[in-house]
């Protein structure tokens, strides 16, 4: 089969290539390994960080390009250059501006959730995440039942989610999951979801062809040009030329154990993303001669593990947010040594946890436990359970802290000092060690209730409670290097010619760092767009040549 | 109260269908998610079972007891989440069909409470028939294989 533009991968950055390529006159076939269409974004919250947006100075917050890059060049440690810095920050506003143009996509800023790293200089406090609203699936038609849900896929907004853990925070808020309901059975979808069924609807209908259960293995190159990719189609193997370009959008590796040895360096046991993000895009790039870059990072995420609860046939994980902010909660090592502020922001967490120790040689607070008093028990849900459900069989209950410390493999007498110590100084609302509660993003995280420190209180009686946390991931954002147009380059900064990544199957233009919610799929979708609309460029001159 | 009520013949006589059904542990793995099961007394048993509701998966503890046994035409039981807001109640019927033959009827109905309670119910009107389907497949398939014969030790 012969196109101008293959891609590789049907997740935000694969759409959003495809659609930006079709829109510009390509043909375009977007190949998806599994039966579903969405990728892990159709499993997100759906959110995309856009600095300096429309959106959030309609609602009189003011942000501007320098403050915007200002951010990004610190949050990312030097390590990206300014060029796609500035690619992203100049290029994300017209993404949203062709996606409402193109799609059906209206969204709206979220005025309430901080950047992760509020006090870097040119962060904000609010605005830059913008988030999409309900879409109705069936407009899909016979493509509805491919559109991926992920674990938990409730037909919500940004602002339901607000609101509902407002209600766990409040006396007086309420919610109505009948209404859930109801927009369930009418096919209606939001978040990630929602995201992805507008983006698929849009692709369609300007002719992009759409094809599952399609595993690209192998780049086609002639000479150093890359001419389209060979895929196993339903077991069998089928090649898609491409005229003009291949756009490898698959994903990360996250799921893929040889790989995250090779190449992260830090024991990542809990992804929670599509387990066929298996690392096919980095394969095919590295076989090209790509250059890689920001190999050792990921989308972090502390993680706790619900035994048997299974996605697409495997044991899937759930990241934490609010545990670890909401007062009454700690987390300890196996010492029962406290190592973090457990409130930062959770892609920032996990850098505490894979602290490598010389002297003993080992990850010194790993394994570690989220450990949790009577009183947080009673107050907020966790995870599958409300404060009103019996405790399940996953989430240790004993009703003494050493008790707790002996099943769960926790030195006693270090817990018992250690919360001793903590109480002692969180009685003044206090974390000398950590700052818990000091920062605007630790603020956001806790119970507005609970003051002067909304995140911060003494453990109180037992019975308490624990679960191990683990290093999660949404995914890898380690690959191949590219330019400000997507396009990959090789290890000697040349690039190469018809091949281009974006997403988690290229190299994050964020580097190391993460600079508010939604900044995976923000730059995974700004990225796809770029090299979508280089290729169009390309279509035009070579159609004005003709 | 989502609900699902399945109907299939067996090449049995009921009375080998009900010797069948009377032992458990001959078909409790044909209940789609099966994990494991334990019988707390003769009315009353613990199964632990992972319900697929959509994409996730996830085990659940539930407690089934027996209330009405009426051999040869039908039992009824009560199903009841030990951690999770579900209950329920169904039943297993038989009706000769012939000399040789069963019918066999099972009915199931399950509702969630609390506050995930309406999402639930309406991921339980997808999940109970499919659930139904492949219990009473897998039970028949079962009966006509080793229905006949005595119980392997």
């Amino acid at each position: 089969m012969k196109y101008d533009v293959v891609v590789v991968g049907s997740g935000g950055a694969g759409l959003a290539a495809a659609l930006a390529a079709a829109t510009g006159g390509c043909s375009v076939v977007v190949l998806e390994r599994s039966g579903l269409f969405g990728g892990t974004s159709a499993m997100s919250g759906g959110s995309l960080w856009i600095p300096n947006n429309r959106r959030m100075r309609a609602l009189g917050m003011a942000d501007s390009r320098e403050e915007a890059l200002e951010y990004l060049r610190h949050l990312s440690l030097g390590r990206v250059a300014d060029v796609l810095l500035e690619a992203y920050v100049d290029g994300c506003n017209g993404l949203i501006a062709f996606l409402e143009e193109h799609t059906g996509l209206e969204f709206e800023a979220n005025a309430t959730h901080p950047d992760y790293q509020p006090e870097l200089p040119g962060a904000k406090l609010a605005g830059r995440t913008l988030h999409p609203s309900l879409y109705d699936s069936r407009r899909l038609g016979e493509q509805q039942a491919a559109l991926r849900a992920g674990p938990i896929s409730l037909p919500l907004t940004q602002e339901d989610l607000e609101a509902i853990r407002k209600r766990t925070t409040s006396d007086s808020v309420d919610w109505d999951f009948g209404m859930v309901a109801k927009r369930m059975e009418q096919g209606i979808v939001g978040l990630g979801r929602a995201l992805v069924g507008e983006l698929m609807e849009a692709c369609v209908r300007r002719g992009v062809t759409l094809v599952s259960n399609a595993r690209a293995t192998v780049l086609q190159r002639e000479g150093a040009r890359v001419r389209g990719v060979l895929a196993e189609r339903n077991g069998e193997p089928e090649r898609f030329e491409a005229g003009l370009g291949v756009v490898l959008a698959s994903g990360g590796f996250e799921w893929n154990r040889t790989l995250i040895e090779r190449f992260l360096g830090v024991p990542l046991d809990a992804p929670s993303s599509v387990p066929t993000n298996e690392g096919d895009g980095l394969s095919m790039a590295m076989a090209a001669g790509a250059a890689l870059g920001n190999m050792t990072e990921a989308w972090w995420a502390p993680s706790l593990t619900i035994p048997g609860e299974t996605y697409e046939g495997v044991q899937t994980h759930r990241y934490t947010t609010d545990l670890r902010s909401l007062p009454g909660s700690i987390v300890v090592n196996s010492r029962g040594r406290r190592f973090m502020n457990e409130a930062v922001n959770y892609s920032d967490a996990p850098r505490a946890m894979m602290h490598f120790d010389p002297a003993s040689y080992t990850y010194a607070n790993l394994p570690c436990f989220l450990i949790l008093d009577a009183q947080f028990r009673r107050s907020y849900s966790i995870a599958t359970i409300s404060p009103s459900r019996r405790t399940p069989s996953w989430l240790a209950e004993e009703p003494t802290l050493r008790a707790l410390a002996a099943r769960l493999g926790i030195d006693p007498d270090g817990l018992e000092v250690e919360v001793e110590a903590f109480n002692r100084h969180a009685m003044e609302r206090h974390d000398p060690a950590f700052h818990r509660g000091e920062g605007l993003y630790d603020r956001y995280g806790g119970d507005t209730r609970v003051q002067p420190n909304p995140s911060l209180r003494p453990l109180g009686e037992g019975p308490y409670y624990g679960v191990e946390l683990k290093i999660g991931a949404l995914g890898t954002k380690g690959g191949p290097l590219t330019d400000e147009h997507a396009q990959v380059l090789d290890a000697y900064g040349r690039l190469i010619p018809g091949l281009f990544a974006a997403g988690n199957a290229a190299a994050s233009v964020f580097g190391p760092g993460c600079p508010g919610a939604g900044a995976a799929l923000g730059s995974a979708l700004t990225f796809g767009y770029l090299a979508g609309s280089a290729l169009a460029a390309q279509r035009a001159t070579e159609v004005a040549h003709a | 109260m989502p609900e699902v009520r399945r109907d299939v013949r067996v090449s049995l006589p009921t009375e080998a269908v009900w010797h069948f059904v009377a032992d458990i542990d001959r078909w409790a793995h044909d209940v789609p998610g099966y994990r494991s099961h334990t019988a707390q007394s003769v009315q009353e048993s613990l199964w632990t079972i992972a319900g697929d509701l959509g994409m996730l998966s996830r085990e659940a503890e539930v407690r089934v007891t027996v209330t009405n046994w009426d051999e040869p035409r039908e039992v009824t039981f009560t199903v009841e989440g030990t951690e999770e807001p579900i209950e329920g109640a169904g039943r297993f019927s038989t009706a000769p069909d012939g000399p040789d033959g069963t019918l066999l009827g099972f009915e199931l109905a399950l509702r969630a409470d609390g506050p995930l309670g309406p999402v639930i119910n309406v991921l339980l009107k997808t999940f109970l028939p499919k659930v139904a389907d492949q219990f009473v497949t897998s039970l028949a398939a079962d009966l006509e294989e080793r229905g006949a014969s005595p119980p392997q030790p």
